[in-house]
């Protein structure tokens, strides 16, 4: 409470827009000089990670924090993705760049195929469908062998080449991630000031509600899902191409519940959250190997306190722009 | 002899209980009309019905010489029919500008293209958007309130704020269920010329519910009752009061064999209610 108003009071104070555009001229060339001052490997995946799981979190937050899905198959469609991607520079020798939005297209392909009859359930019901069709993916990978190479994976998916530079190294990918990550922040942030933001929205606190101001409820939940699986999907095709190898235990349903719940500790419907919640529970498993086997108590205590203090997470929609809607046409003029 | 809105023969069962029964009545249009009846007698499961939440078993709703009986919630609101609920449904997380803005269909007929690339006639329909919607918040008195949690806001203003949220939506009719439940005097005769307003100068006509009987006399030009899902009258202001099937919907039957020398006056009304009660 004593932080919202603290925050509120801030926010109405004269310097606030100078404090906000320092922090974000002070942080961005923090990240975009991050490879001039250091080298070190190890810092710079961890950058990548954290970009990638943003992608993730944000995708995601659309669904389940504008219109209000409780998804576990994440990580299904970033795989979807991910294998599409690998698959075409692999056997066909597609360029990286148009694997990329291969792997989005066919991730949104498979988004709408199972949104359309499922999303017609509420809530509970839904989240199993989801979790259900997270193992499907995860078994068509292990299963399909000739197309997938089963548990062995697919080594050896090719580095970007960009104007004749063929990618080598960190550096290069933590461009690339920096790239994508604002493409998607741009796409989220004019997506969810807009009508279908508010319709999302709507949708999520009260369906009947909604309907009966001529909002169709599976309109929206289908372009939530459609979208989010599409970015996943195009983020995925990233990593295949990163990690340089694709295999189907880095899709598994604990890494969707992951993302999930990067989701709800940064805050549900806050863009600013999911990232929020991408670094933090990024960042804590790295900081913990020390302590090795208390790790993951430490990470389930973590959400526990976060869950009893902050229920809606670090940066939840109560610290969201009132009438945003309304703020991006100030430049129009009076006809 | 063309209607605004015809219920023909409504008839809806949940399970056993028989909420509707062979309703049928018309709305002319350029009218306000009011709908009352005793608790339980069907009036809101006939507004679901209309809005659609609910189907009909039997019988079919003709609103502006179209079958809308088996129309979906939104599709109805599309051809112009508009709620607002008993038990007020707002959305808490959003403002209450942000409340009447996504009911507005310019709001809702946005894309993904035309959000994301927000070029000059989008964001001119936009503006648009939120100067009518503005205009509503003019209207029921809550413009210094638009940046305002929507429900922060003290009740009465709450129900004023859903019966903004459904004019948003640019309706042909106006289906209002108790606006004025938990308001005080003050604010129901507020409420009473915002009606006329709405009717008059903006042109919806209004079918309400209503419990307040000052309220509906006052407001309404004709009236229908309901009691037990079934139509028992259906008149004026000035017949209704007088009619004695609505009465005794109302108050029960007086029973002089087992009250004899039992007078009726207003005095013992309350004590009569509680005696039909009791014999049910």
């Amino acid at each position: 409470m004593k932080l919202t108003s603290l925050w509120s009071t801030f926010r109405a104070s004269r310097n606030f827009k100078w404090v906000v555009l320092a922090a974000i001229v002070i942080s961005g060339s923090l990240l975009l000089l991050l490879p001039f001052i250091t080298s070190n490997t190890y810092v710079l995946h961890i950058m990548i990670s954290i970009g990638l799981y943003s992608v993730l979190a944000l995708s995601l937050n659309l669904v389940t924090g504008f219109a209000g899905q409780l998804s576990f198959c994440h990580i299904a469609f970033y795989g979807i993705g991910a294998y599409t991607g690998a698959l075409l520079m692999l056997r066909l020798n597609v360029s990286f760049w148009i694997a990329m939005f291969a792997g989005a297209f066919m991730a949104a392909i498979f988004g709408f195929l199972l949104g359309l009859p499922t999303l017609r359930l509420r809530g509970d019901y839904l989240a199993i469908v989801t979790l259900g069709f997270g193992e499907i993916v995860r078994l068509v990978f292990v299963n399909e062998s000739w197309l997938t190479r089963g548990p062995l994976g697919l080594p050896g998916v090719p580095a970007p080449v960009l104007f004749g530079y063929r990618f080598s190294g960190r550096v290069p990918y933590y461009y690339l991630i920096l790239v994508v990550f604002l493409i998607t922040w741009f796409i989220m942030r004019r997506l969810t000031v807009s009508g279908i933001g508010l319709a999302m929205l709507s949708v999520k606190s009260d369906e009947i509600a909604a309907e009966s101001v001529g909002i169709r409820p599976v309109k929206y939940k289908l372009m939530a899902f459609v979208i989010s699986a599409a970015i996943a999907g195009w983020v995925g095709t990233f990593y295949a191409s990163y990690i340089a190898f694709v295999s189907p235990d880095t899709f598994m349903y604990t890494d969707s519940i992951t993302v999930l719940a990067m989701v709800i500790l940064g805050g549900l419907g806050s863009l600013p959250g999911a990232v929020v919640g991408a670094t933090v529970l990024t960042l804590i498993p790295e900081l913990l190997r020390a302590i090795n086997e208390y790790r993951m108590v430490l990470y389930g205590l973590l959400m526990i306190v976060m869950m009893i203090f902050r229920p809606d997470g670090f940066w939840g929609m109560r610290y969201r722009v009132k009438n945003a809607y309304k703020k991006t046409i100030r430049r129009v003029k009076d006809d | 002899m063309t209607n605004l809105l015809r219920i023909e023969q409504a008839t809806l069962y949940f399970g056993g209980l028989r909420a509707l029964y062979d309703v049928t009545f018309e709305h002319r249009g350029d009218e306000i009309l009011a709908l009352i009846g005793p608790n339980g007698a069907g009036k809101t499961t006939l507004f679901n019905s209309i809005t659609g939440m609910y189907k009909l078993d039997g019988g079919r709703i003709i609103f502006q010489e179209k079958d809308i009986s088996n129309m979906r919630p939104y599709e109805r609101v599309h051809l112009g029919i508009a709620r607002t609920f008993q038990n007020i449904r707002l959305y808490s997380e959003l403002t209450v500008l942000e409340n009447l803005l996504l009911a507005h269909p310019g709001c809702n007929r946005e894309t993904i293209w035309g959000s994301l690339l927000l070029g000059k006639n989008f964001r001119r329909n936009r503006k648009k958007v939120v100067e009518d919607c503005e205009a509503i918040l003019e209207l029921i008195g809550l413009s210094d309130q638009a940046t305002q949690s929507a429900t922060s806001l003290p009740y009465g203003k709450q129900r004023l704020l859903e019966i903004g949220r459904a004019l948003a939506t640019d309706p042909v009719l106006l289906l209002l269920d108790e606006p004025g439940a938990g308001m005080n005097t003050v604010e129901k005769a507020e409420l009473t010329s915002l009606i006329k307003t709405i009717a008059k100068d903006r042109k919806r006509h209004i079918l309400l519910i209503e419990h307040d009987m000052k309220f509906v006399l006052n407001i309404s030009d004709r009236i229908i009752v309901l009691d037990h899902g079934e139509k028992i009258a259906e008149g004026s202001p000035e017949e209704i009061p007088k009619n004695e099937d609505v009465v005794e919907a109302y108050l029960g039957k007086q029973n002089f064999e087992l009250y004899s020398g039992h007078d009726a006056s207003p005095a013992n009304l309350d004590n009569e209610k509680s005696i039909a009660e009791e014999i049910k």
